[in-house]
This record gives C-alpha cells, sequence and structure tokens, in this order.
C-alpha cells in the first residue's frame, strides 16, 4: 500500500480514485471527506472489496496517524 | 491501493471538502475572513493592516503577527522584528463555541485559522463570531 499525503489524495479524487472511509460507520456519519464511501475495516476482505474494480484506483484514510 | 496517512484529521484540519453530522455546527471556516500578510523583511511603513498583518515565509507558512498598533509605532522596524511569533491559531473545522472561549479567556479580539501545515487560511474576529452566534439564536 503505498502511502499518500492531502495533495496526491485531491488530485486521485480528481481523476476518479474510490476513498474509503475505514472508521467504525458512527464516526462516518460524523464526519467524512466529501465523496468517500464508508468501508468500516471489520469488513474489509478480498471478496468485499472485489465489486470496487481492479483498474479504479482505491484510496483508504482513517482518523489520524495513530 | 493507496493510504491517506494523516487521515481525516488532517484533511479537515486543511479546509478541504467534508460532509456529515459535524457540518451542522457553526466551524470557523464559515466565518473566517482574509488576513493580509507580510514577507520577514518587509518594513513596518510599508505594510497596511487594519486590524493586524500575519509574517508570513516563502511558502505562505506563518512565521508570526504584527498588531496594527504596533505598525504604527515603529515604522522604520521590519516585520521580524515586530512580529510576535508562533501565534496561536485554530484549525477551520474547529467549532466556533471553542474558539469563541478562548477569545473571551484570554480578552484577543481575533484569532488566526491555519492549516495543519502551518499555512494562513484567515481570520476570525469577536464580532464575526458574535454576529454569527445571534443569527442562530
Amino acid at each position: 500500500m503505498q502511502l499518500i499525503d492531502r495533495n496526491r489524495l485531491a488530485a486521485l479524487i480528481e481523476a476518479g480514485a474510490v476513498v474509503l472511509d475505514v472508521l467504525p460507520a458512527p464516526a462516518y456519519r460524523k464526519s467524512h471527506i466529501r465523496g468517500a464511501r464508508s468501508f468500516p475495516l471489520k469488513d474489509f476482505s478480498s471478496s468485499s472489496l472485489a465489486p470496487l474494480g481492479r483498474a479504479t484506483p482505491i484510496a483508504v484514510y482513517c482518523n489520524d496517524f495513530t | 491501493m493507496y493510504r491517506y496517512q494523516p487521515g481525516k484529521v488532517d484533511w479537515k484540519g486543511a479546509g478541504m471538502p467534508w460532509d456529515g453530522h459535524d457540518r451542522e455546527s457553526s466551524l470557523l471556516a464559515d466565518v473566517a475572513e482574509p488576513l493580509p500578510t507580510c514577507a520577514p523583511t518587509d518594513r513596518a511603513d510599508a505594510i497596511r493592516a487594519p486590524i493586524a498583518c500575519a509574517v508570513v515565509d516563502a511558502n505562505g507558512v506563518v512565521l508570526g503577527l504584527i498588531r496594527a498598533s504596533r505598525l504604527a509605532e515603529e515604522k522604520g522596524k521590519t516585520a521580524v522584528e515586530l512580529m510576535e511569533p508562533a501565534p496561536p491559531s485554530y484549525r477551520p473545522d474547529a467549532a466556533c463555541e471553542n474558539a469563541a472561549d478562548w477569545m473571551t479567556r484570554k480578552s484577543a479580539p481575533f484569532v488566526l485559522i491555519t492549516d495543519p501545515d502551518g499555512h494562513l487560511l484567515g481570520m476570525v474576529t469577536r464580532e464575526a463570531l458574535s454576529r454569527r452566534f445571534m443569527r442562530r439564536g
């Protein structure tokens, strides 16, 4: 997984990347990056990610560094 | 796959677009106003600032703050000589109430708004916060 900064994420969003918020759903409802989808970490698996396709870039984030 | 390691806190703190229930609160980004800036080597008599001026480096990172009253008193000095270094600041996604509490405790007429990298985004005055609170009732 490649680590990116804010500017790179903005560029990926501009280019149509899928952005996944991996925090629990209540945290997502409280606030999330515009356009991001709620995808809590507990739901991650190769089968759950498959519908997103392999061609579209995917970026994930949580709250902060910690 | 990419991981945006600084996370949501960094994104919101930089004033980037976000959504969610927290948007229903009044945020400092909603009441921020521009603040004049100057370079460290600018002379006081060349700086125009009705309230204050932020001293910024070549990348726009805040180095200090000069209040308008100091500019009038010390015309021959440079910005770096007059500034208060490392002034307090808030992020644009902070709630108005938090900044209002701080300004009241510190008797501060305004506060700077910066992103997580220290770039100036604006300022919020007590007057602007009062108008916002009165509108909400």
